[in-house]
């Protein structure tokens, strides 16, 4: 079935690319080999009318005249992909975007597109790259004689896509169409239903986030793909989404995951200690009240996140302002302290207790 | 098979040209570039031998010629199907908004070629060119050496390296061979013989600080492992593993860190039990100090009793 299907479909292809002039309807049905076993009209006009949609979806365009006269024709001008010159430089940046992608449909797309562009390219054009012109075989960059072209090969970026989310939120976000998933905000707490309309999908620090219009929260939100509990629903049909005009995904999501800096913090360090925290200091300097130790500015966006940086560094850390820094930084070390001795006080009872369930689970 | 005749038809559009270019191509590797197996490309063969120009006399039919022996195949006549079809909005989606992910990253690619790249797949009518924002990739976080460490691994030249380690909180100078820049997960690294370890080793291209290119060519590489790594750091098996309790607010560690094992707790609620290889106990007693108590390292009396005495020291300085 499927193979008499794919053949009626390459042999209207080939008799329409090769057609000087529209072909009737009625041609098609008669001279197309697979279209002739309609039993009658409406079968055939059917099949057609469903093969015609397929072939649009594969990028293939069946014209019909502009004065709504009966026929059909694939210019072939619209019907192949036109070839394409690149310089080195280019087509090694075509190579390392084709192979970007890691598995699902971006990789298989990806790939494909690629394959369409040599094969458009080759043969009959090659790379314009004076003196070196080598043909534009984009597969073969290993050309020891293209120094731009080999150097692909040295690099290579990849973008994965493991989230299982991923591919339904893909298809979702091309398609326009709204989804419902349910979402566990906080790794500790339960998963919550969402719906959402969603507008685009953003790769930032290697994670993957959904942005979109949450339906029930009437809010902008933004979702790491992790952190989705099981499958993602359609709602509705497509075409029903529609993102905001100049709407920046990467900003939002970028919002969202971190606070930028708006204040600064200026903590002493003990001498040669603290490398990390000194390579985002603004400002470096010997603290001149306490030899052994160095003054340094910081900037300071999530309170938290600075207080944990420093409280880690123990002793040799100590900040001076703000007073909220310092309180938070104490409020921790405070807080490591009461966990120390509350535990030195019964740890074999817990432990054997927690032991047997994490055997039983 | 679940294949749809779509999908199938779009293979063996895709199959014509790419023969036609290639006459003499191997069965096999037909296989292999359109991931099918080589039975199913016979099959498509066979299927185009029978299509062809209204009329299918044997001369109206695409002509494949396959050598059985050598199993290899050529086109004699391709009825008027030998170019490429226009990319589908898929493939052109995939590959501009790859195109636009390498240009996120500066230092990486030729930018200006990126874009140029870009426009001449637009006018070709890159069919799906409108929307491509609604995916963007960052795909690593920007790193001021990295435009240096490609020039090094264009001209193969060694290059000196102050480089910031972040399990030991340490700045060190190294020599090193690049190899390769890796670029995933949100980072990207080279991948370079390290003379002050004696082996390959991955660097995080940020957490470079200074990059100079010396004058001495790069070792040439005996091996280059074609694939990207699953996970870049692989936790030294030689270091023995440490037994953590997680609550609350410390639960992001297992989930950040690569766990030798996690185990979900019912007491207290919401407590995670992990096993996890550090780098050393510097390493982790930062980590603990800074999780405030809601990491406990179990079975470790002596970093236990560390942790407390820097607690103690670092509150000391408070009060005075």
């Amino acid at each position: 079935m499927a193979t008499a299907k794919a053949e009626r479909l390459l042999n209207l292809v080939i008799a329409l690319v090769n057609s000087p002039r529209y072909r009737s309807a009625l041609w098609i049905r008669d001279k197309v080999a697979g279209y002739s076993d309609a039993p009658n009209d409406e079968a055939f006009f059917r099949t057609f009318e469903r093969d015609k949609q397929e072939l649009r979806e594969l990028g293939i365009p069946v014209q019909t005249p502009s004065n709504g006269e009966d026929g059909y024709r694939i210019p072939p001008v619209d019907f192949a992909l036109p070839a394409m010159t690149f310089t080195a430089a280019e087509a090694a940046a075509l190579a390392l975007a084709g192979r970007l992608w890691e598995t699902t449909a971006l990789a298989t797309a990806g790939s494909g597109a690629l394959r369409k562009i040599r094969d458009a390219a080759a043969g009959d054009v090659t790379v314009g790259s004076p003196g070196a012109a080598v043909p534009a075989n984009i597969a073969s960059v290993h050309g020891p004689d293209v120094p731009e072209i080999a150097a692909a090969t040295l690099l290579q970026p990849r973008v994965r896509t493991g989230d299982p989310a991923f591919e339904p939120l893909y298809a979702a976000v091309r398609a326009r169409r709204a989804v419902s998933f349910d979402y566990r905000k906080d790794p500790t707490g339960a998963a919550e239903s969402r719906q959402l309309q969603p507008w685009g999908l953003v790769s930032f620090r290697g994670r993957w986030y959904v942005v979109g219009h949450d339906v029930k929260r009437g809010e902008r939100r933004t979702f790491r793909l992790s952190r989705i509990a099981g499958p993602v629903k359609n709602v509705g049909r497509a075409g029903a989404v529609h993102p905001p005009e100049g709407v920046d995904l990467l900003a939002e999501v970028a919002a969202s995951v971190e606070r930028p800096p708006d204040r600064t913090a200026t903590v002493r360090i003990r001498s040669g200690r603290a490398a990390g925290l000194r390579r985002t200091a603004m400002t470096e300097q010997d603290s001149g009240d306490a030899p052994g130790w160095d003054r340094v500015t910081l900037p300071l966006g999530s309170l938290w996140d600075t207080a944990r940086r420093i409280a880690g560094h123990g002793p040799d850390v100590v900040v001076e302002e703000p007073a909220d820094l310092v309180d938070a930084t104490v409020h921790l070390l405070s807080g490591t302290r009461r966990t120390v001795t509350r535990r030195a006080r019964q740890p074999a009872v817990e432990a054997s207790d927690d032991l047997l369930k994490g055997l039983s689970g | 098979m679940s294949e749809t005749a779509t999908d199938r038809l779009a293979r063996m559009l895709a199959l014509v040209p790419y023969i036609s270019r290639r006459p003499g191509v191997a069965i096999g590797e037909l296989a292999t570039e359109f991931g099918v197996s080589a039975e199913q490309v016979g099959a498509d063969l066979n299927l185009l031998m029978v299509c062809g120009l209204p009329g299918y006399y044997p001369d109206d039919l695409i002509d494949v010629v396959l050598d059985e022996d050598g199993g290899t195949v050529a086109i004699a006549f391709d009825a008027g199907i030998e170019r490429p079809v226009g990319l589908t909005s898929d493939e052109a989606f995939a590959l501009m908004v790859a195109l636009r992910a390498l240009a996120e990253l500066p230092g990486l690619v030729d930018a200006q070629a990126v874009h140029s790249a870009l426009a001449k797949l637009e006018a070709a009518g890159g069919r799906g060119a409108t929307e491509t924002d609604t995916v963007r990739v960052v795909p690593a976080d920007p790193a001021p050496a990295l435009g240096l460490v490609r020039q090094a691994l264009d001209e193969t030249r060694r290059i000196w390296i102050r480089y910031y380690t972040a399990s030991r909180d340490a700045v060190t100078e190294r020599t090193v061979d690049p190899l390769r820049l890796l670029v995933t997960d949100g980072h990207s690294y080279l991948e370079a013989y390290c003379h002050l370890a004696g082996a390959i080793r991955h660097f995080r291209v940020d957490r470079i600080e200074e990059v100079r290119l010396l004058d001495e060519p790069a070792q040439a590489t005996l091996w280059v492992d074609s694939e990207i790594p699953e996970r870049i750091f692989h936790p030294d098996p030689q270091i023995p593993p440490v037994t953590l309790l997680l609550t609350g607010g410390a639960r992001w560690v297992a989930e950040y860190y690569s766990m030798d094992e996690i185990v979900e707790l019912a007491k207290p609620a919401g407590a995670l039990r992990v096993r996890m290889r550090a780098a050393d106990d510097e390493w982790l007693a930062r980590l603990v100090l800074s999780l405030g108590g809601d990491a406990v390292i179990e079975g470790r009396p002596d970093l236990t009793e560390l942790v407390a005495r820097r607690a103690d020291e670092a509150l000391a300085a408070y009060r005075s």
